[in-house]
């Protein structure tokens, strides 16, 4: 009991206290044992990601596999289709090479294609939120008409056209209001990063462990 | 059809209509181009002059880190870039490192600008590293060290030492300009990485909903020129004077967002009418 908490809670957090600490010593403290040190951490980082996606693919077809096995309702003939997907392009990529015509034609025709069909699909539904949304309800409905209208009006070519007035509003609003706005809360993220690394730096935050406290 | 239900239509048109009269719209406009005039706007401008302002053999990062969703947006944009660095005596490193989609969507680029056609060697005046995985972890690795993070070859497996380019591109401190069209994301890591520890200068292509955020660090002189999307990639492509998708697109986006325009005062029309018709 006491060498299964060690190893998977205790370990884990002492690794990655010291492994932390390295990387901020790297910053404040710049001596070259330090910074050969960190840029190693960097590589093998981007090492365990690489085969994180490996990883990540056997995952999905075992968990595509497993419904497919219990004919889940609805969706195992997706499954199906998906892993003959997975199979059919991995194939392709190791043996003809991601410059092959055929490999070309898969990318670009049927996965670049419908994914760009259903990102044109969602602007036809933004449209009309648009239409349903921007009400002068109260207040603060009022404002977002007038910055919406002017906006819109700045960013189309159309907009110059009708009045002159329109690219000069629509840009201060973008650039003042909306850009305070958005500096504000990246100042507030930016707070609560730095509390949560530190937080996770020295053990209190564990939810990366992935498992309950016992 | 009595007043009021004339106003409650005006306030919920048929979602089916409104598609159908987009729809119908953008169709026009596209079969019978009208090709609307418009101002090039300063931060364009900026983009172009700083690249025109690089001296000969410069090493420039491209980095078109785009995902598919992203591609109707950004791809245009990058395009433009491209061409224009292209077309500069420059020296191009190709590589991404947010999304995955982007190595396809890179030689989609690349087929569009064609290279040699413009007399560029590939190992002399370009490579392409290819993708590397880690997102932040990579972005910090490859301003340290752009080999080791992408496994010392370029994406077609050929060795960085048997590529005269990649010599000069060995980690930020060779790279002194970024050029990143992306789909959101990649332009904060290198300001991180890039920006903060060498002093990289960036140049961006975002998505017009995310612009705000990153104009923050424009004002802060981590960014260069924050580009919005595919209107300032239709200004690009007139400053470099090769019309592309950014500007055909341009007559689709006045008309939608006339239209769009259109329906928000009559939906507005039909609200306020109701409310004052109530409170009567």
């Amino acid at each position: 009991m006491v060498s299964s908490m060690l190893y998977r809670r205790t370990a884990p957090l002492v690794l990655g206290f010291l492994l932390g600490l390295l990387m901020v010593l790297e910053y404040y403290v710049p001596t070259d044992a330090f910074r050969i040190a960190a840029t190693s951490m960097r590589t093998w980082a981007v090492v365990i990601a690489t085969i994180a996606i490996g990883f990540g693919l056997t995952n999905v077809v075992r968990i595509h596999y497993a419904d497919i096995k219990s004919r889940r309702k609805g969706t195992w003939p997706f499954s199906v289709w998906m892993l003959v997907i997975i199979a059919v392009i991995l194939v392709l990529g190791l043996t003809a090479g991601t410059q092959h015509v055929i490999y070309r034609f898969f990318f670009d025709n049927m996965f670049m294609l419908p994914y760009n069909t259903v990102v044109t699909f969602l602007c036809f539904s933004t449209f009309s939120a648009g239409y349903r949304a921007v009400k002068a309800r109260s207040l603060e409905g009022i404002l977002l008409l007038i910055g919406t209208v002017f906006v819109m009006m700045w960013y189309a070519p159309i907009g110059e056209i009708l009045w002159s007035g329109f690219p000069t509003i629509g840009k201060w609003i973008y650039d003042v209001p909306s850009t305070g706005s958005m500096r504000a809360i990246m100042i507030g993220a930016a707070i609560g990063s730095a509390v949560l690394g530190i937080k996770t730096l020295i053990g209190l935050e564990r939810g990366w462990l992935g498992r309950r406290e016992e | 059809m009595s007043k009021k239900e004339t106003l409650t239509i005006l306030e919920k048109i048929d979602v089916r209509f409104i598609y159908g009269t987009l729809l119908l719209t953008l169709a026009f406009v596209t079969l019978v181009p009208i090709g609307l005039p418009f101002t090039i706007g300063e931060q364009s401008k900026k983009a172009y002059n700083l690249i025109e302002a690089l001296p000969a053999g410069t090493v420039v990062g491209f980095v078109p880190d785009l995902d598919a969703m992203g591609w109707l947006q950004g791809g245009p944009p990058a395009i433009a870039y491209a061409r224009h660095l292209f077309r500069r005596p420059l020296k191009i490193v190709i590589f991404v490192m947010l999304s995955t989609d982007a190595v396809g969507l890179t030689f989609s680029i690349l087929d569009q600008v064609k290279p040699e056609t413009l007399g560029k060697k590939y190992g002399e005046d370009w490579i392409f590293l290819g993708y590397a995985a880690g997102g932040e972890a990579a972005y910090a690795a490859s301003a340290d060290d752009l080999w080791r993070t992408f496994g010392g070859r370029d994406y077609y497996g050929k060795s960085l030492e048997d590529l005269p380019l990649a010599k000069s591109a060995k980690s930020a401190k060779d790279i002194p300009l970024l050029v990143v069209p992306e789909s959101g994301g990649a332009a904060i890591l290198f300001v991180r990485h890039w920006n903060a520890r060498y002093q990289t200068q960036i140049i961006c292509n975002e998505p017009p909903m995310i612009v705000p955020q990153y104009t923050a660090y424009e004002r802060a002189g981590q960014i260069s020129v924050v580009n919005s999307g595919l209107r300032d990639g239709a200004e690009y492509e007139k400053l470099i004077g090769q019309p592309g998708l950014s500007l055909a697109a341009m007559d689709g986006l006045s008309a939608a967002t006339f239209l769009l325009l259109g329906y928000i005062v009559i939906g507005n029309i039909g609200f306020l009418k109701r409310k004052l018709s109530k409170e009567a």
